[in-house]
């Protein structure tokens, strides 16, 4: 019993200092180490640190910019996405080290210098945003306990529209009564036509969900028992595209990160290879 | 006052035969031959007589020399008594695998793969379809038996192949590195595969014009289990054939000496539980529940002998508050019963079941006596019994994942796509990845049934148990030899749709064929699109494995056997 309680601790140690992300970490810690070792070397030789802190920055931004197109090529048969992702995380998190040791201050001089340093912190800013919806979007998501794909988000809420409105149209024909449809008409209507309560959603509220009881509730005492039963289906209804606007925020925001990152990096490497050039005339 | 019932006649068995055009006077013609002829009729039931079992269970196939009977590889419900004429079977090597439609694709170079990435079509489903015209027999539908001697490979297998094939008697000798054998007139074949669902092993093909008898697994059954001379027949092709090996492989007589295991192949008893189609009723229903006529041994019964598991899946139940609660599941290998038997040998004291066995869907069993277990196994068993019972002292909750995996039947996935969705960001990476890997069209939707944080994509598990494969009648869909992938040779698909509606997860689809030009390919017959049947290949001809898998940037998505999944979880 003894023997395989130690198994077993030595196989989760194991897994949890053999695995490729220690091996990432590692070797990132390593080449840091080097690179930062012999840029103070430099300095303390009076030579100019910053080419070395510069020039290893630039490819690991390179590096890290290559990852988008990495992932663009799906079927490049050369390391698997997710060691990637790992690496861009493991190399984005550590070139902040490196950035401060080639600019050694929080905000350089100059209007070019100071775009580029501007768009760098907004690239990390962006970058650890990403990484946070990433680790926690999909949770939230699972939470929900539906899985709708994103592409079909529209045609979901139309369906259920149509749902909702014969709903409507059987009770009334069946009841004689308009009291729902112009329930319907004057205020459910809002909710069913596109997804609401976006930022609430996005922020874990129960906005949408409270919206609903209330405007449920608020009819209930001007129907028959027969239109109580529609308006439950209704209810239900309404619920699940309440799921669904959730689905469509937060999916929403795990897509749209992107768009800000991306473009932002790409500036960013512009204005890094402008520099390079401005340094390499004047400067150097 | 309304009336809320409809009447209908109580379904029985016969109502869907086998074939609609068998006549009584084939039956007739049958039952005069010495196969049928010496089969003691009185001991068939009223309502299964060998007379219905022919005209229900039974059709005359007719084929011309070349005709391919049974392929190599290929899995089948059916059992075959030939008629009139010869057949050829090929022992070995088997016949290559463009002659029996199939095809191993080869793997892409480094640049062929990354120029997927402009070369893919920007219409759905194209292809270059000047590869299917030299088969236009088969696009057509107008034949669907495949013969050896039209295919364009047919070269490959002879020597000298004769001019008009068309007029020709008797297929001429194949190479010589090919062993055959021949059959004639009154010969059984394909039985060992029709009942125990393994693949055929050899192919077979008419050497002649022959006439052959092909009988339903069913009807096979039925003979076997009334008539002596065909359950001879049958048993001891099985034995010479596949039980002895089939023992040798099982864990629990491992280090035991050969003789041992003749003498116990000798008197094992080889039984079929369930129905092969069972993929039929779970496609209507769903039904994720058990029912009595499942039920092969009840918990608190005795039993006479242990259950090697030969075939198919077996449910372990134990009974709990008004249901039965899923301990484990059986499958090729695993056995029941040991461990009461053995602890009634060991203490004299007889125990009875503590656990219920029941299919799921089909099971193929070997019943070892308990009396040659005592006397040639236990005193020397080495392994140690794991009681199925203790099992049941693990919480509901924890099982969980193996009563959703058995109730769905994921159980029967080798290669099952599991999506974390604790990890999954939703990207669809992993659909863009597969389209690329197959020139514009993904072979999988990320949609599926959820536990927990799991889902089970809608994308091929490559199933243990793969009925898809059943009734192909141009072998198109095959398992590929060399990593058990189940695939389709899009050459020789004839767009018959059998595979997509045996498909129980609903994982192959059916889709329109387009040319390079995105025109849509109709056929010359009735103007109607060609259909063919597309499903997750396992990216064969990729390098690096499934795309789908390797684009994950957040290692959601994976390739699992669910057995050692759920166990693992467990």
């Amino acid at each position: 019993m003894g023997a395989k309680k130690t198994n077993i601790v030595v196989k989760k140690l194991r897994d949890i200092f053999l695995n490729i992300n220690m091996l990432f970490l590692a070797s990132t810690l390593v080449l840091y180490f080097l690179i930062l070792y012999y840029a103070y070397r430099v300095d303390l030789l009076l030579g100019r640190s910053e080419i070395i802190t510069g020039y290893s920055l630039l490819f690991v931004i390179l590096f890290l910019i290559f990852f988008n197109v990495r992932k663009r090529l799906t079927v490049l048969p050369v390391i698997k996405v997710s060691h990637w992702t790992k690496l861009h995380i493991v190399q984005g998190c550590f070139c902040i080290i490196l950035y401060f040791s080639h600019v050694k201050t929080l905000m350089p001089l100059g209007a070019n210098e100071i775009a580029l340093a501007i768009l760098f912190y907004l690239s990390v800013i962006t970058g650890l945003l990403g990484y946070f919806f990433n680790k926690t979007i999909p949770r939230r998501l699972t939470e929900s306990n539906i899985e709708i794909i994103y592409e079909k988000i529209p045609s979901v809420i139309s369906d259920v529209r149509d749902q909702v409105e014969k709903i409507i149209i059987k009770c009334a024909t069946e009841n004689n009564t308009d009291t729902l449809t112009r329930h319907y008409v004057e205020t459910l209507n809002w909710f069913f036509v596109k997804p609401r309560f976006l930022l609430n959603h996005f922020f874990g509220g129960q906005q949408g969900r409270h919206w609903v009881d209330n405007q449920t509730q608020s009819i209930q005492h001007f129907l028959n028992d027969s239109e109580k039963q529609y308006l439950i289906e209704i209810q239900k209804l309404a619920q699940y595209k309440n799921k669904i606007d959730f689905h469509y925020s937060l999916q929403s925001c795990s897509k749209a990160w992107l768009f800000l990152h991306i473009p932002i990096s790409v500036m960013m490497l512009i204005l890094v290879f402008w520099h390079l050039l401005i340094v390499n005339i004047y400067a150097i | 006052m309304f009336n809320t019932s409809v009447t209908m006649d109580r379904p029985q068995r016969w109502d869907s035969p086998f074939d609609h055009n068998m006549t009584d006077a084939q039956v007739e013609l049958l039952l005069q031959r010495p196969e049928f002829n010496l089969i003691d009729k009185s001991r068939f039931p009223s309502s299964i007589s060998l007379e219905g079992i022919l005209k229900n269970d039974c059709r005359i196939n007719r084929y011309k020399p070349g005709d391919i009977i049974v392929r190599d590889g290929d899995y089948g419900n059916s059992a075959f008594l030939l008629l009139k004429g010869k057949v050829t079977v090929v022992t070995r090597p088997g016949l290559p695998l463009e002659i029996l439609g199939r095809t191993r694709k080869k793997k892409k170079s480094f640049w062929q793969q990354i120029s997927q990435i402009w070369k893919n079509s920007p219409y759905p489903e194209a292809r270059n379809i000047s590869r299917y015209f030299d088969k236009t027999q088969i696009m057509n539908g107008l034949n669907t038996n495949s013969s050896i001697l039209n295919t364009k490979y047919s070269n490959l297998i002879f020597n000298e192949l004769p001019k008009n094939i068309d007029s020709i008697e008797s297929v001429p000798k194949l190479k010589e590195v090919y062993e055959t054998v021949t059959l004639g007139s009154g010969a059984i074949f394909g039985e060992i595969a029709a009942l125990s669902r393994v693949s055929r092993t050899a192919t077979i093909f008419a050497q002649t014009e022959s006439q052959v008898l092909e009988i339903r697994w069913q009807g096979l059954r039925e003979i076997r289990k009334y008539d002596d001379r065909w359950k001879k027949i049958i048993d001891d092709n099985f034995r010479n054939n596949l039980l002895k090996d089939t023992l040798l492989e099982n864990k629990l007589f491992k280090g035991f000496d050969e003789k041992i295991i003749e003498k116990i192949s000798k008197y094992s008893l080889f039984e079929t539980y369930g129905t092969f189609e069972w993929h039929h009723s779970f496609n209507k229903s769903n039904d994720n529940e058990t029912s009595e006529k499942d039920r092969i041994v009840q918990e608190g019964h005795y039993t006479d002998g242990v259950i090697l598991i030969a075939g198919g899946f077996g449910r372990v139940s134990k009974k709990i508050g008004n249901g039965e609660r899923t301990l484990t599941y059986l499958r090729v290998g695993d056995y029941f019963g040991l461990d009461e038997l053995y602890t009634t040998w060991k203490t004299g004291h007889e125990i009875p079941l503590e656990t219920s066995l029941t299919t799921l869907g089909y099971l193929h069993t070997i019943r070892v006596p308990a009396h040659i277990l005592e006397q040639y196994i236990f005193p020397d068993l080495k392994i140690k019994s794991s009681r199925l019972s203790d099992i049941a002292e693990r919480s509901l909750a924890e099982d969980t994942l193996l009563e959703w995996a058995v109730g769905h039947r994921y159980i029967n996935g080798t290669q099952t796509m599991l999506i974390n969705l604790d990890k999954c960001v939703r990207c669809d990476d992993c659909v863009r990845a597969c389209s690329d890997a197959h020139n514009g069209n993904p072979r999988f939707i990320r949609e599926g049934y959820v536990h927990g944080a799991q889902m089970v994509a809608n994308s091929c598990m490559h199933c243990i148990d793969p009925v898809c494969m059943i009734g192909c009648p141009t072998g198109a869909i095959h398992r590929n030899h060399d990593d058990g992938a189940v695939v389709i040779n899009d050459d020789t698909c004839i767009g018959c749709s059998t595979c997509a509606n045996s498909c129980p997860y609903k994982n192959i689809k059916m889709v329109q064929i387009r040319d390079d030009n995105g025109r849509v390919l109709l056929s010359s017959n009735n103007n109607q699109p060609i259909m063919k049947a597309t499903k997750c290949d396992l990216c064969q001809d990729q390098m690096g494995g499934p795309a789908c898998v390797r684009a994950c940037p957040h290692d959601a998505l994976e390739r699992v056997d669910f057995h050692n999944y759920v166990h693992w979880e467990s």
